[in-house]
């Protein structure tokens, strides 16, 4: 099914939203079952699981340790960066060079450039990191309701490549369910929006 | 714009101004930007290597794209002259490293972490040390640090809430050497190495516990046709670059040193023009030596009497070209109950050849004399009339111990003993620098509170009820230092050559933000470039130039002559009127270690210890290409001397249990010749288990695990080799 950019505007911010650290309003809305809704509506049944979403009694605080466990105690990282070579300049002569798990590297200058090229700041405090997958998502979403589906792919092919390698890790290292799950979905919605965009094209 | 269910929030918000179209300027796609990128130009900053080590290289740090590119010595740095060991090259990996601290954490009461503002942090803190002081009086909190540039801000900020207890992590390393030469020769001497015909290395391994200058300085001494002796239980790498490997046994350089007095006295190979005119006491070291011939020595340290004969022949013939190293930890820094007499009787022997203040001896560095804060209308907080509680410098305690260094391990049992209520953990980790971790622990957790900071979560700091990260070293502006003083005084200082990455501060903020809610602010009115610039003024330097320039050199070159000493009789003292007075022995004295391994024990071994070139203590072993090549060299291993190890029926590689009276842990064993065979040695820098630092976590086995905790008598010291362990296979 083919859907407007503005409802994968939506989905990609409320993915954006469910990676962010929790708070009251998203513990509601997900106990209102609303993101549960609202995302069933774009995924078909079949497609991906979103029961862990669905008629739970959700606690902010509950929330907050799977958080801190997942990305804090276990160290899965959300950093585009860290699946990456910290750079490909062949003039690099540091020991950082080619070398992957650091932060800043190629891809996070990018991101930056995009960020100052559209006029766009950081204004949530999660990590000073420009490719935090938070912010990655919400720029998806910003080119989704404001630019063509061309820089939407072409973003999801340079920034968005690393998302099976960060779901592998969170199995790896056996975060909570509910992260795990929700890094699944968005795996699953990069993956999905790379070939219909492809296809499209 | 709202949703029913939740509010549509921005991650990322207009920062105003009109949007360029991005896929024209050509850096929308990833591949365009990194031709573009790949293009820019390269900055290149002086400023100082803080890869946790205490010679602060100076170096010129390279900036591509607001990143680090690569960093390279300073020439004109005493310490380095243009080098960079794998650990500064390696240290600022960790500037990009996931495991830093990114913003302040508290701990919950579940035991974790959570992220607080700076403002909550400072307001929690200063309110809890408020009633903490109201409650138990200044004396009750203590600083302990690494000591660097900075110190001088520290011990400002301790004296203006009027606490004398401020600590460096000395007693773990280098104290008694430094307290036995500042009563002899009334401070710490250089050694000119790269002028000298003969010299003596007890201990101490510059090419490991990396001096860069003292490398070099060694190298060119051999070609010039120096002999180089190297007086140590472990074939080390500078034993590599030496003429003689002198293989003594453990604990007993005291023995080996005073037989040399022996000969060199006996034979009447002293420089007396020397003696009597700048030394004291001399005549009674006649009378005491005369119990230490090399026949006595030899049965005690291993070492050949025709060996010794030689070398304190050969060292005299060579004088006053011809030194003893100063040392530093390895035989003499902390390790033994004779420590401090070992480094007396060093100080004593290089005295008796006349070397001091002669080229190719021993001479005092010169250092900068920097200006005051008064001048510029800062006046000092008053010094604490409360005595420091670790008794460092107080008769009856630790006399010789000093104010600036204090007592590090003294901290876990004062704050057992309920003296010490709350304390800041600056630049260290003493849960893995001090002995007995269990006991560590135990005193740092009765501490109604502690605040580490650190850029990561070091055991310490996972203690800690409040972690405050400090900006990485490429990202701050720090205090004018003076470390680099050789021949000529120099002037560095760490710049700031990169914008913070995380949320993070320099220390210097820090203690503004500390000193606002206690009370004490007037004493920090200054801004950081404002401190630097005042030190700078007498010295006609100006701030401007030392960023420029990164090493600035002042005063006059040093010039060959005897100079007044820094003790009472402002002579050498051989003998001293000090230390009777004090109840310790004024000449030195033989004195065997405190413990000595079981003669009838097959397992039984002293337990040494001491770095490899790509580590500095724990703090480095996180930095993934550093353990990269402490696996790729096969470097974590215990030594063992080859033919024990065979009776023990172990093979090189075998995996062996080493046990102590309070610590036990599993290594492979490195079976070889290069070891003398009543000891087994461990390389320090390993043995992290933070759970925070994932790439060095529970890999290898650190010395401080099997060492008790003990006090020196005289300098408080920790004597981390005075420990036995069993080793058997598993
Ligand atoms: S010796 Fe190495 S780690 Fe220490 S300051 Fe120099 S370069 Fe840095």
């Amino acid at each position: 099914m083919l859907y407007s950019f503005e409802v994968k505007s939506e989905i990609s911010k409320l993915l954006a939203c469910l990676l962010s650290p929790p708070d009251r309003e998203i513990t509601d809305a997900l106990n209102s079952n609303y993101i549960f809704e609202r995302l069933s509506d774009f995924f078909l049944d079949n497609q991906v699981r979103l029961y862990f979403l669905r008629d739970r009694n959700f606690s902010e605080e509950e929330l907050s340790d799977d958080y801190y466990y997942s990305f804090f105690e276990k160290k899965v990282s959300l950093i585009e960066s860290f699946y990456k070579p910290w750079t490909e300049d062949r003039e690099c002569r540091s020991v950082m060079a080619g070398e992957k798990g650091l932060l800043m590297g190629d891809h996070a200058l990018h991101m930056k450039a995009l960020y100052e090229m559209y006029n766009l700041e950081i204004s949530f405090d999660i990590s000073t990191q420009p490719d935090h997958l938070v912010f990655e998502l919400d720029f998806l979403s910003f080119l989704y309701t404001n630019y063509s589906k061309r820089e939407a792919l072409q973003f999801i092919t340079d920034h968005l490549d690393w998302t099976s390698d960060l779901y592998s890790e969170s199995r790896k290292a056996g975060i909570s369910e509910f992260y795990g799950e929700v890094i699944g979905t968005v795996d699953f919605f990069v993956e999905n929006e790379k070939a219909g965009l492809d296809a499209y094209n | 714009m709202n949703h029913k269910g939740i509010t549509r929030r921005t991650f990322l918000k207009a920062a105003g101004g009109a949007a360029t179209a991005l896929s024209a300027s050509g850096v929308f796609g990833f591949e365009e930007w990194k031709k573009k990128s790949y293009a820019s130009a390269i900055e290149k900053i002086p400023t100082q290597c803080q890869g946790c080590c205490a010679n602060r290289c100076g170096i010129y740090a390279y900036v591509k794209n607001g990143r680090i590119w690569k960093i390279e010595g300073n020439p004109k740095a005493h310490n380095n002259v243009g080098s960079v060991c794998p650990r500064g090259h390696g240290y600022i990996h960790e500037l990009y490293d996931p495991d830093r601290i990114k913003q302040p954490l508290k701990r919950t009461e579940n035991g974790t972490f959570t992220p607080v503002s700076w403002e909550q942090a400072f307001r929690e803190i200063t309110m809890k040390l408020n009633l903490l002081i109201m409650d138990h009086g200044p004396q009750s909190l203590f600083w302990l640090q690494y000591p660097l540039a900075n110190a001088p801000l520290v011990f400002r900020f301790m004296h203006a809430l009027g606490s004398p207890n401020t600590i460096s992590h000395g007693t773990t390393c280098f104290v008694a050497r430094n307290g036995a030469f500042k009563m002899t020769s009334g401070g710490l001497p250089d050694n000119d190495l790269k002028n000298s015909k003969y010299i003596i290395i007890i201990g101490r391994n510059p090419c490991g516990g990396i001096k860069l200058y003292q490398m070099k300085d060694l190298v060119e001494a051999k070609e010039k046709g120096a002999k180089i002796v190297v007086v140590d239980p472990r074939h080390n790498e500078t034993a590599a670059i030496a003429d003689e490997w002198l293989s003594i046994k453990p604990g007993t350089d005291l023995a080996f040193l005073l037989s040399m007095l022996n000969v060199i006295i006996n034979e009447e190979l002293y420089d007396l023009e020397f003696i009597e005119n700048y030394t004291v006491g001399f005549d009674n070291l006649l009378d005491e030596i005369i119990m230490y011939p090399p026949e006595w020595a030899e049965k005690v340290c291993d070492i050949p009497k025709e060996k010794i004969y030689r070398i304190a022949r050969e060292l005299a013939s060579h004088a006053p070209t011809a030194l003893i190293h100063r040392g530093y930890h390895g035989a003499y820094g902390a390790g033994y109950i004779n420590s401090f007499q070992t480094a007396r009787a060093v100080a004593i022997v290089n005295a008796v050849i006349g070397n001091y203040e002669r080229s190719g001896g021993l001479f005092m560095p010169y250092k900068a004399k920097l200006g005051s804060l008064q001048e510029g209308g800062h006046p000092a907080p008053g010094i604490p009339t409360a005595p420091k509680a670790d008794g460092a410098g107080i008769p009856g305690r630790y006399p010789v111990a000093s104010y600036s260094n204090g007592i590090s391990h003294a901290v876990p049992e004062l704050a057992l003993a309920g003296e010490l209520k709350a304390g800041f953990i600056y630049h260290t980790n003493p849960v893995r620098t001090n002995p007995n971790p269990k006991r560590v622990i135990a005193g740092y957790k009765k501490l109604d509170l502690l605040v580490t900071i650190d850029c990561v979560i070091s055991e310490t700091a996972a203690l800690s009820d409040y972690i405050l990260p400090e900006s990485f070293y490429l990202e701050r502006d720090d205090s004018v230092d003076t470390v680099h003083g050789g021949k000529k005084a120099q002037i560095t200082l760490v710049q700031k050559v990169l914008d913070p990455m995380h949320d993070t501060k320099p220390l210097f903020e820090i203690i503004k933000g500390l000193s606002t809610g206690l009370g004490v602010s007037r004493f920090f009115n200054f801004t950081q470039d404002e401190y630097n610039q005042l030190k700078l003024n007498p010295l006609g330097i100006s701030l401007t130039d030392l960023k420029r320039e990164g090493v600035i050199e002042t005063g006059e070159e040093w010039k060959e002559g005897f100079k007044p000493c820094k003790t009472p009789s402002k002579k050498i003292e051989i003998f001293s009127d000090r230390l009777e007075a004090w109840g310790i022995a004024p000449l030195p004295r033989w004195r065997e270690p405190l413990v000595s391994p079981d003669p009838d024990d097959a397992t039984s071994f002293r337990l040494l210890h001491g770095k490899q070139s790509v580590h500095t203590n724990a703090m480095t072993a996180n930095i993934p290409i550093l353990m990269e090549m402490s696996r790729h060299y096969n470097m974590i291993r215990l030594w063992m001397n080859r033919e024990r190890g065979e009776r023990l029926d172990l093979k090189d590689g075998d995996l062996v249990i080493v046990e102590s009276d309070i610590g036990r842990g599993e290594i492979a064993v490195k079976l070889t010749e290069g070891l003398h065979p009543s000891a087994v040695w461990l390389p320090s820098g390993y043995g992290v288990f933070s759970k925070y630092l994932h790439t060095a976590k529970n890999i290898g086995l650190s010395y401080n695990d099997f060492v008790p905790t003990y006090f020196d008598p005289i300098v408080g010291h920790a004597m981390t080799s005075e420990v036995i362990v069993r080793v058997k296979k598993v």
